[in-house]
């Protein structure tokens, strides 16, 4: 049987953590008055922190945040640039060395002909135009949605 | 256990959306963390506006260095040890204490209260008009005790998560832990007597 009292921290570790203290220890606090009073002092100590409001910014962290993130990087498209110049130089080229064969098929096609594959270029120019605008007004379109779905 | 692998997943989940450019992920991740950044900002600086400046500091490194963000502990530890160490990083550069001069034993000087008397003022001690007090009694302790105190009984970290965030051995954290509330029931005693007297 232990006769002094438990020295602050056997009494705080009693309370932060009972299992931790020993059979012997828990038997003098149970015929203890003087420890069962500091224990009990120890406890309302406990809860009186835990109960205290826990702090809050008086401003929206979030936003203010979300605003000063750096732009994400986007590659750099290499892919159709490389495209795009191996395009007009294949044409360019082709202008430089079939330019009197083309000019012969021109001249001799029928103006029907050449009527018809002029219609079939504007056509195709305005269905891909056409193309872009519906991506375009997509795109804004789920980008409103995810603002206010997050926000 | 369970829990534990379900914040895991929620954390990796929310990294990597932020990764893949998912700036609202981020939001998420701020609003998940706030509670303990204001905890650890709240206790350590005392000035409102540069409260706020830290706090942005923090979340703007977090962005930053996520990409460096292993796993290895939770997504909020991680960030607590940014904001523990921007707080203190603040606190170093103006020249500010972080803990009390106690001596070097870790012994903290007793007060001259009669054992006796003080055990019976602690039987009336506790009261509802406490609560002003202990906050009072919490805002004079030192940055260090207030934020350790606070990840402990408010934000109920473990030690070990405690000892993570601010990189001191767990046994100093118990340690300073056990002197912040030694201290807090010897200043609430002495003044509950003086106001007695």
């Amino acid at each position: 049987m232990i006769t002094a009292h438990l020295i602050d921290a056997e009494i705080q570790l009693y309370v932060a953590e009972p299992e931790m203290t020993s059979d012997q220890l828990k038997t003098h606090i149970q015929d203890c008055a003087n420890c069962q009073t500091n224990i009990a002092n120890y406890q309302l100590l406990f809860n009186g922190i835990q109960d205290q409001a826990k702090p809050l910014f008086d401003f929206d962290l979030t936003s203010l945040v979300l605003e000063q993130l750096p732009e994400p990087k986007r590659a750099f498209p290499w892919t159709g640039i490389l495209v795009s110049v191996f395009s007009v130089l294949l044409i360019c080229l082709s202008a430089i060395f079939f330019w009197s064969i083309m000019g012969a098929v021109i001249r001799s096609a029928p103006l029907l002909l050449i009527a018809t594959a002029l219609t079939a270029a504007v056509v195709i120019l305005f269905f891909q135009a056409l193309e872009i605008v519906k991506n375009y007004q997509k795109q804004i379109h789920a980008l409103l949605n995810a603002n206010t779905l997050q926000l | 256990m369970s829990n534990l692998k379900d914040e895991q997943f929620s954390d990796q989940r929310l990294v990597t959306a932020v990764l893949n450019g998912d700036r609202y992920a981020f939001g998420s991740i701020i609003k998940k963390t706030e509670g303990l950044v204001a905890q650890m900002t709240f206790k350590m600086i005392s000035s409102p506006g540069d409260r706020k400046d830290i706090a942005q500091d923090v979340y703007l490194k977090a962005f930053k260095n996520l990409h460096g963000f292993k796993f290895q502990s939770k997504l909020s530890t991680w960030i607590g040890q940014i904001a523990y160490n921007t707080c203190l990083h603040y606190l170093e550069k103006k020249k500010l204490m972080l803990i009390d001069n106690f001596g070097e034993d870790g012994e903290i000087p007793e007060n001259n209260l009669n054992k006796d008397v003080r055990n019976d003022t602690e039987e009336k001690l506790f009261s509802k008009e406490l609560a002003d007090m202990l906050h009072m009694e919490i805002e004079q302790l030192k940055p260090l005790y207030k934020t350790l105190i606070s990840l402990y009984h408010q934000e109920e970290l473990s030690y070990a998560e405690i000892a993570e965030i601010t990189s001191l051995p767990e046994g100093t954290v118990k340690n300073y832990i056990f002197r912040a509330r030694k201290t807090l029931k010897e200043n609430i005693l002495l003044k509950h007597k003086r106001n007695e007297l």
